[in-house]
């Protein structure tokens, strides 16, 4: 496990995901009130990415087959998925969004 | 000493496990078993006509839980059990091998069965409905390069069923005898535009076509139309499902195409619910309908299963479905309503495809490739159509916002 910057702050929008990649794994970050949130950005149900989903509050709707995720924690909240998606740790260092995997 | 349940379920598929889960979740202590005829723990079908007849997966992935994940949450499973009647006045039904078993409550989650063709014996096994876990498996086997596979109908299974085969290199013929696919969902538009993917896609897509015979024709099939003779390896019969509502109705419960029931799952006797695609519900902005779709299995079971353990819970969701064919993602909102307008809002391979209510209203919303707008139109079913709402160069996001705001 090990910190890598992502993206800078700025550019994680407020409705929308920004889909980022460490080492080829795509990651899904998203703005929650302000804060930053890292997820996986492969659905757990099918291959779709949450990045492109649609933005309601703390939860991500995937853009295929609706299935809905907590972005804080990943945790799937509706069908048709029945798996968490993985969350990682965020923080921000001068503007720079860094995340741990 | 006869066995007995607080809550007993009659079916084994998704919504009798989801009303399982349903009174779980309100009745930790409830005695919770489920009754199902196939041998199979209850499945979720969606991958059936998708990734197992791509070969992407295996029967596995429609297993949500597995046996040990049920009894963990000590629900019974009784499975390999037909049941042969209910006795609503003695709180019991009774199994096809004369077994009665007791219950507080009972819900009926029998689902539904493959409308089938008869076929002479010596081909049996070569003209395949696609319902169960085990018809998904014997389709798969006969898709490969080379084959012919003939699929009779162009309802969501048959053309899903086309779209794997396509992919897995067989030769495809699909008749229908209507004069367009999906003739009981889509409106033309949204029916026009899957025509052409399976056209695209190389499928032999015949519409008006009038099946005469199904016949052996040494180790294959042979299909009548007209004066046409296919030759087929294997037949996909997707003519459409039949709600199971025998048991319903021979214990005299209301039935009206699918066991009549309220938003909270209560069928007309007391003690018995009904949960599932052989429901007939409520369905915000229309009357009562029964509804073939994974979202009534998993939801609409759900608050059955919860209003049958003592927590009275309405469903209320708006009627959603979904497919993928040829990679394209399909899915549909709300409901078309024929005495209205549609709207396309299309843009290269992405369209939105709008029904619109002769009030105004948005009724329903088809995607295709629609992506996060998906999400949108959802949110905009029941409100007016906002003006410029075919212009897809206008992000779907500020029409919402602005019909918001209005």
């Amino acid at each position: 496990m090990s910190w890598h910057q992502v993206a800078q702050a700025d550019d994680v929008p407020e409705d929308e995901g920004l889909c980022v990649k460490i080492d080829g794994h795509a990651i899904a970050l998203f703005r929650v009130e302000g804060e930053i949130y890292a997820i996986d950005d492969l659905c757990s149900h099918a291959e779709a990415s949450l990045a492109a989903g649609f933005v309601d509050g703390g939860l991500i709707e995937c853009p295929l087959h609706q299935a809905c995720f907590d972005i804080r924690t990943g945790k799937v909240m509706t069908g048709p998925a029945t798996e968490d998606v993985r969350s990682y740790r965020v923080k921000i260092e001068g503007g720079a969004v860094l995340v741990e995997r | 000493m006869a066995r007995a349940f607080d809550i007993l379920i009659v079916g084994g598929g998704q919504a009798a496990r989801r009303a399982a889960e349903g009174a779980r979740a309100v009745a930790p202590e409830a005695s919770i078993a489920i009754v199902g005829e196939e041998t199979h723990p209850p499945y979720d079908r969606p991958p059936l006509s998708k990734e197992i007849l791509l070969g992407k997966a295996d029967a596995s992935l429609c297993c949500k839980r597995d046996a040990a994940s049920f009894a963990a949450d000590r629900i019974e499973l009784i499975l390999g059990t037909r049941v042969a009647a209910l006795h609503l006045n003695d709180h019991k039904i009774e199994t096809a091998s004369g077994e009665r078993i007791g219950y507080g409550k009972l819900i009926i989650a029998t689902g539904s069965r493959a409308r089938s063709l008869p076929a002479p014996a010596a081909i049996a096994d070569k003209v395949l409905t696609l319902r169960t876990i085990d018809d998904a498996t014997r389709v798969a086997a006969h898709l490969h390069e080379g084959a012919h596979i003939v699929v009779i109908g162009a309802g969501f299974i048959g053309l899903e069923a086309a779209s794997a085969a396509r992919a897995r290199g067989a030769r495809v013929t699909v008749l229908e005898a209507a004069d367009r696919v999906l003739g009981r969902v889509f409106p033309i538009e949204a029916a026009a535009r899957v025509e052409r993917l399976h056209r695209d896609a190389g499928v032999d897509l015949r519409l008006g076509a009038k099946l005469d015979e199904i016949a052996p024709d040494g180790g294959r099939v042979r299909v009548s139309v007209g004066a046409e003779k296919l030759l087929a390896d294997l037949v996909v019969v997707g003519i459409g499902i039949i709600p199971n509502t025998e048991l319903a109705r021979a214990a005299g419960l209301a039935v009206d195409d699918g066991v009549v029931v309220s938003a909270e799952g209560a069928t007309s006797h007391a003690d018995v619910f009904a949960a599932g695609e052989v429901t007939r519900h409520p369905v915000r902005g229309a009357s009562a309908m029964r509804i073939e779709s994974w979202q009534v299995a998993e939801l609409q079971a759900d608050a059955a299963g919860r209003s049958a353990a003592g927590a009275p819970t309405a469903y209320d969701a708006i009627p959603y479905f979904w497919s993928d064919q040829y990679g394209v993602n399909m899915q549909m909102f709300g409901l078309i309503r024929p005495d209205g307008a549609i709207l396309v809002r299309a843009a290269g391979e992405s369209a939105l495809i709008f029904s619109i209510g002769a009030d105004g209203r948005i009724a329903g919303a088809i995607g295709f490739n629609a992506g996060a707008d998906m999400s949108i139109a959802k949110r905009m079913i029941g409100a007016p159509a906002p003006v410029g709402l075919e212009d897809a160069a206008t992000p779907l996001r500020k029409l919402l916002r602005a019909g918001a705001t209005a």
